[in-house]
């Protein structure tokens, strides 16, 4: 800075220790609750310090579940969970880089048309056209299926801007190079382009693991069967009894274990998370 | 439309490249999209034997329906809280790690987190802070002489929506300020302090005014969530209620089509919704080419 | 080993704007030919057309007397090295030496010995294991080199390759590059703006001129007998000063119209005016000095005679000062004319 005012300084760390404690005060409370047993919900305030029964309760519903609102074990939803992120993450992004590739090297009729059809799908998100999709994955027999997760959330106008975006920041040379050096296109694809990609890979799979992880109302339409439960949506069902049969310490052991994965995943990829989400928004 | 200075010559290769991401858009997107608007202009028999068309009444319907200009209002304030508060909470603590050095890394670690909880969860952890009968706020508020119960205060319930999805949003917006800070120059500050402006006035006539471009952008985006990547917060929070005080426009078109089965009246709110998304979208891209421009 | 035949070359953008108009080329096996030209004379597209990089919308391109206007860059056995190298970021240099041969699927052991040929030949043989970002400007042109030389094509193609160095590698490079084609001699085609460097390096120098070819030639040839307006002032430094034929005393006029008739321009190179008076048929200018450049073995005097700025190269250190007036002589039989109409040059009437 500037100058140096030792008041602003202080200032500056008040405010910013207050910022992370709002932020994390839901969490904490959340933590505290999951190490408690069930008869501290009763009455009084939630507690604030926590307590001994912390194994007990993510061991319960890790391996059973919670049997009065009909929720399977965790460890089944957190592998959906993992599986159904994991599938969008790949998915997504082999589609896009081709279709990017498609797009920006090459030139055919009807180029353009492809350009805006990729385009609309971000204007059309899940949540305006429910019905519908329902019905067409329904039609398609796809209905409690990993396949009907997943496919439906794999096309992506942001991650083909992306690699769109980046390819157009590759010389021309570099691609006039490899012809004269007698690469064709999947060779250059494969043998040029991709690893350049590497590091855009990298930093888009940690935002779509996170877009895929935090999927709520697209299984929550397709699945009815709890085998393909994934943990986001299982919570809410865990939690819309909670009222009346306050089992707040296995809900709240459920919250953090729904956190854990993709938390863990910004906070140890820092720099690719915040590379990834401020180039998809460009 | 940008391509390479030369190209490769195949023929059918872009076609096969371009085939998944084509078909799933075409299967999964366009198609229901188009069967919303054709079925916004349907009337189903109850028993779903018959359709007839009935041109604009759904949507002259939906106009007249007090129930939905009361979702429209509510959305809007919903909407307006949320970017109001998360941006601006956002923006001061910003400000705050842009004046550090080191420590700011261990800051930005601390506060981006909040981004990778669902937005479900995110409700169901405010749900919990604001539980009437054991949650923590509601027994700190009641030193203050307010008897919070969003399950019967229609305040009360939009306020603990707005806190919940603000929440979440925070890491998101601190992110873009941060970065946007970043890239106003350095020299730009230290001549307005030569000029002998402190650093409260050099914040409000030289960084702010620079920082508009990721401001607008952010309050684009912020609307956009608030409008769409709530759904999961206010189905595990309120559920629309009480008394429709926080059925927000998305919410409405899931629980009059899929939980109420009113088909034709949901497609036709399926379809405004996706006009203002393309509004919102249009805005944002016109944005980003004006950003290139500079 | 090729020759190069470039017949009616025509090249239209397919908004429909031509940028090469109908060009004729012959190119010798073995030789230096240098394009050189102003930004936007089309003398990259050229290159590129020759590349396969740009598709030829008229007239035949031959490389060893096979036409390959419809062939891939890859199969046209030319090797080209980028202005900006374009060398393969995330491969070491060995995999860029390697990445054309292995593409032509070349056994191993040849792959080995041609990579180490190279690297010998360009001084780069400590570097094979690098990166090109942990090399130097001047290494990272080397390595460029060397992925052309590895695979032993029937041409060079240089597209400006020294542009992105700094003024004293451009010169050391410029002699490597003359030196390697001298003892590979193998055909090349070279592209640069900088006529110093095209100069110095061609065999052969092609002037180009919106799309156009204004003059071909030996380097001295086009210095010495520049066949048109753009080609004498494009070639020579500091340029050559162009004085109108009516700015001169009638007396004069009348004889040097004796000299070319039909000319009503001249051109007198800066280093063919002198100060000290020569024999009694020169032409004396009386100038005042505004400005003095000193480079060294000689200064280049800024001038002006009447309403006309002239550019003197003298010899040393003149003691002019700047401010004053003094006599200059042309030498008419050093003098170039032109017609200002067509553009070229008239020839002596002799």
């Amino acid at each position: 800075m500037v100058e140096n005012r030792p008041w602003l300084n202080v200032l500056t760390h008040c405010v910013l220790v207050l910022g992370v404690i709002i932020v994390a005060l839901p969490v904490y409370l959340a933590f505290i609750a999951s190490t408690h047993g069930p008869t501290e919900f009763l009455q009084g305030i939630v507690p604030l310090l926590p307590g001994p029964h912390l194994l007990e309760n993510y061991g319960e519903v890790l391996t059973q579940g919670m049997t009065t609102s009909g929720a399977p074990p965790l460890l089944n939803m957190l592998a959906n969970s993992t599986l159904m992120a994991l599938i969008i993450v790949v998915g997504k992004i082999s589609i896009s880089i081709i279709s990017a590739y498609a797009i920006v090297y090459f030139r055919f009729p009807l180029r353009t048309l492809a350009f805006w059809v990729i385009f609309i799908t971000l204007m059309l998100p899940v949540e305006v056209r429910i019905i519908p999709t329902f019905k067409v994955v329904a039609d398609l027999g796809m209905l409690n299926s990993y396949a009907g997760l997943t496919i439906p959330l794999i096309a992506s106008a942001t991650a083909t801007f992306l690699f769109r975006q980046f390819f157009l920041t590759v010389p021309d040379e570099l691609m006039e190079a490899a012809r004269v050096d007698g690469a064709g296109p999947l060779k250059f694809f494969r043998d040029i382009l991709l690893p350049l990609s590497r590091t855009n890979i990298a930093a888009l799979s940690v935002i779509l693991f996170i877009y895929g992880w935090i999927q709520y109302l697209w299984p929550l339409l397709v699945t009815t069967d709890p085998k393909y439960y994934t943990i986001v949506m299982g919570i809410k069902r865990m939690a819309t009894v909670a009222d009346s049969d306050p089992k707040w310490n296995l809900v709240m052991a459920a919250v953090v274990l729904a956190m854990i994965p993709p938390v863990f995943v910004v906070i140890a990829m820092q720099r690719l998370f915040v590379k990834g989400l401020v180039e998809t928004e460009k | 439309m940008q391509t390479k200075r030369t190209i490769f010559p195949n023929r059918v290769l872009p076609y096969l490249l371009l085939t998944p991401q084509m078909l799933i858009t075409l299967i999964f997107f366009i198609w229901p999209a188009g069967q919303a608007v054709k079925s916004s202009f349907e009337r189903e028999d109850p028993f779903g034997f018959k359709t007839q068309f009935i041109w604009f009444q759904n949507y002259t319907k939906l106009f007249a329906d007090p129930s939905y200009l009361n979702s429209v209002g509510r959305t809007a304030v919903f909407a307006v809280s949320v970017t109001v508060i998360s941006m601006s909470v956002s923006l001061l603590l910003a400000i705050a790690v842009n004046r550090l050095l080191r420590t700011g890394r261990i800051y930005t670690t601390l506060l981006v987190w909040p981004y990778a909880v669902a937005p479900v969860v995110a409700g169901i952890l405010w749900w919990f802070m604001f539980n009437p009968s054991i949650g923590i706020l509601p027994y700190l508020l009641s030193f203050a002489g307010i008897d919070w119960n969003h399950r019967v205060n229609a305040g009360n319930a939009m306020t603990l929506i707005v806190l919940a999805s603000s929440w979440k949003q925070i890491s998101y917006n601190f992110l873009f300020f941060v970065a946007g800070l970043q890239s106003v120059p350095q020299s730009l500050s230290e001549a307005a302090a030569i000029d002998g402006a402190g650093p409260f006035k050099r914040f409000w006539t030289i960084i702010f005014p620079l920082l508009s471009p990721t401001t607008f952008f952010l309050m684009i985006v912020n609307i956009n969530y608030a409008m769409f990547d709530t759904f999961g917060t206010i189905d595990a929070t309120t559920s629309g209620g009480p008394a429709q005080s926080t059925n927000i426009l998305v919410y409405k078109v899931y629980s009059d089509g899929f939980l109420g089965l009113n088909i034709g009246s949901s497609s036709a709110q399926s379809v405004l919704l996706m006009g203002i998304v393309i509004v919102l979208t249009v805005i944002q891209f016109r944005w980003v080419e004006r950003r290139v421009q500079y | 080993m090729a020759t190069i035949d470039l017949v009616d070359v025509r090249k239209t953008y397919p908004g429909g704007a031509e940028v090469i108009h109908g060009l004729d080329l012959a190119i010798a096996d073995g030789e230096l030919l240098v394009l050189v030209g102003p930004s936007g004379c089309g003398k990259s597209t050229l290159l590129r057309m020759i590349a396969g990089l740009e598709t030829v919308t008229g007239g035949t391109i031959a490389i060893g007397e096979r036409p390959v206007n419809k062939v891939e860059p890859a199969d046209r056995d030319i090797a080209m090295v980028f202005q900006n190298y374009a060398l393969y970021p995330h491969m070491s240099v060995r995999g860029n030496l390697e990445y054309g041969l292995k593409n032509r699927n070349t056994p191993r052991d040849v792959i080995d010995a041609r990579v180490a040929e190279a690297a010998e030949m360009l001084e780069i043989t400590p570097f094979l294991d690098r990166k090109p970002r942990q090399l130097s400007g001047g290494q990272r042109q080397r390595v460029a080199m060397g992925r052309a030389l590895v695979r032993q094509p029937k041409a060079f193609l240089f597209d400006e390759p020294l542009s992105n160095l700094d003024a004293k590698l451009r010169g050391q490079m410029r002699i490597e590059i003359k030196r390697l084609q001298r003892a590979l001699k193998t055909t090349s085609v070279y592209v640069t703006h900088d006529q110093m460097e095209a100069m110095t390096l061609a065999d052969r120098l092609v002037v180009m001129n919106s799309g156009r070819i204004e003059q071909v030639g030996t380097p001295i040839e086009l210095y010495e007998r520049p066949a048109t307006v753009f080609v004498a002032g494009f070639i020579g430094s500091p340029p050559m000063n162009f004085i109108e034929l009516g700015a001169f005393p009638s007396d004069v006029q009348s004889s040097l119209s004796r000299q070319a008739t039909g000319a009503d321009l001249v051109g007198v190179r800066p280093e063919t005016i002198v100060f000290e008076s020569p024999d009694s048929d020169a032409i004396r200018l009386e100038c005042q000095i505004e400005l003095i450049e000193p480079v060294g073995a000689e200064s280049h005097v800024h001038v002006r005679w009447n309403e006309q700025r002239l550019v003197v190269e003298c010899r040393g250190h003149p003691g002019f000062s700047e401010g004053q007036t003094q006599a200059f002589y042309l030498n008419p039989s050093a003098l170039h004319f032109f017609d200002q109409a067509s553009g070229q040059a008239s020839r002596a009437a002799s």
